[in-house]
């Protein structure tokens, strides 16, 4: 590549705390976690904001489901090729919701974000810093080249932060998700390093 | 949890004006196999590397290779046709379905021919025979791929009905730089009918087709002046997507230089 790879001494298997303006980054910790991501994950906005097919209503939270959330947050600081990071509200010390880097492609240097917040976490803006700040993690800490995403059409506050955070749309993969009688547009977002830095 | 459907159990034959698509047989169908996977331009536009390192065809690959492909007909979650070419009655090259999202009820293609099945509209014709079994027998909703952008035969999955929608940047590295991803889909509700006509020379470029009357507003129009320019200035051998939220309504725009034969002139003379 004719860009400079940057010294690699941060990698996906460090788990750092991110301070930001009005939010902090910070691994999950997950007893004390799992409450609130409980009631966000059977909120109606995630559901259809996330879910890769036709949700309306939250699954039963039987014990089978209980088993894997719990099994699923309690590793997630040991994952090597992916970061997940709680976003806490720096007013409260309550966090509201989570930002990942995932989907890891060591060879293109690239990854993707995703990000998700509970009602108390909504329209204060702390999409957008948190997106910024795992954007700059990957770009700067993590020496990438490219972050992109993947949005749903109908999902309009997602779009709105992510174009804030820097993001820029890339194309319209038409009629992907099927939403009750509708068919919905995933649009994709990239930034990449050179506009970044 | 139900079983998912074996969507891609059935193994058909596809028959064509060129071309014929048919199951593999692994006997027959080794040497062609052996052709593909040592080709180096299949090699350059799908290992993601610019110099192709050839894989020496030994024991252990031979035995990788009739692994695979011994299991293609019994895979209930992947369509593996050979392309035939009818003229000679030999293979020539490989396209499959896969990736089936069952609640988007959509799947991806991809093909690869050998050196015998270029440069004749085999893949054209191929490629619509396959999108076509996907929607009108397989009740598939969309088919979708993406394409290498210096790759200058992404064309052929315009020919065959495919629009593009949009552009991943700088996704690739090749070459000691990076390149673009062309993604591409067809969807089964365009499916057979004519591709719009593009924008009538005659109109200036800024008018939108459906109210003639109404124009871009000043920053719009700047706007999409900006990004023109800037594909212009930037890389002619790249292509470009770009999203315009107007008042109009989003408009989408790709750009590419592969593009004046399909006619976008009244973009052009915006410049």
């Amino acid at each position: 590549m004719t860009d400079q790879l940057p010294s690699l001494t941060v990698t996906f298997a460090d788990k750092p705390t991110l301070e930001g303006e009005r939010i902090v980054l910070r691994p999950v910790e997950a007893e004390e976690d799992l409450p609130w991501l409980r009631v966000m994950l059977n909120d109606p906005d995630v559901l259809r904001y996330t879910s890769p097919e036709y949700t309306p209503v939250a699954p039963e939270w039987d014990e089978a489901m209980e088993k894997r959330i719990v099994e699923w947050y309690s590793t997630r600081n040991e994952q090597t090729d992916r970061l997940d990071l709680i976003i806490v509200d720096k007013s409260t010390g309550r966090g509201v919701g989570e930002v990942v880097l995932n989907e890891w492609s060591e060879a293109n240097r690239s990854c993707n974000l995703r990000i998700c917040i509970g009602p108390d976490g909504r329209d204060r803006g702390f999409g957008t810093e948190a997106v910024r700040m795992a954007t700059d993690h990957a770009i700067r800490a993590l020496g990438l080249n490219r972050v992109s995403l993947g949005v749903y059409a109908f999902n309009g506050r997602g779009q709105r932060a992510y174009e804030k955070a820097g993001f820029k749309v890339e194309g319209v993969r038409r009629q992907v998700l099927r939403w009750g009688d509708e068919w919905i547009d995933d649009i994709d977002m990239a930034v990449l390093a050179e506009d970044w830095l | 949890m139900t079983e998912p459907r074996a969507i891609f159990a059935d193994k058909p034959t596809l028959v064509g004006e060129k071309v014929l698509l048919r199951p593999v047989r692994l006997r027959e169908d080794l040497p062609l196999l052996r052709v593909l996977l040592q080709d180096e331009e299949i090699l350059r536009w799908t290992s993601g590397s610019w110099t192709p390192v050839v894989p020496e065809w030994d024991e252990a690959l031979e035995r990788r290779t009739v692994d695979r492909y011994r299991t293609r007909n019994d895979r209930t979650d992947c369509l593996d046709l050979i392309v035939v070419d009818r003229s000679t009655g030999r293979g020539v090259g490989e396209i499959v379905l896969d990736g089936w999202d069952e609640p988007g009820n959509s799947c991806t293609l991809r093909i690869a021919l050998g050196p015998d099945g270029r440069d004749r509209g085999l893949g054209p014709e191929a490629i619509r025979l396959l999108t076509d079994h996907a929607f009108r027998v397989l009740g598939l909703h969309r088919v979708s791929l993406s394409v290498h952008s210096l790759n200058s035969r992404c064309r052929v999955f315009q020919k065959a009905g495919f629009r593009v929608e949009g552009v991943r940047r700088r996704a690739l590295p090749f070459n000691g730089r990076w390149v673009d991803r062309i993604e591409m889909a067809a969807l089964a509700e365009d499916w057979g009918h004519e591709l719009p006509p593009g924008p009538d020379p005659e109109r200036p470029a800024g008018v939108l087709e459906d109210d003639p009357g109404r124009r871009l507003t000043d920053a719009e129009w700047t706007r999409l002046r900006d990004y023109l320019r800037r594909y212009v200035v930037h890389e002619l051998d790249q292509w470009d997507c770009w999203r315009i939220d107007t008042a109009y309504g989003p408009i989408a725009i790709t750009l590419s230089n592969a593009v004046p034969e399909d006619g976008h002139p009244g973009v052009w003379r915006a410049i």
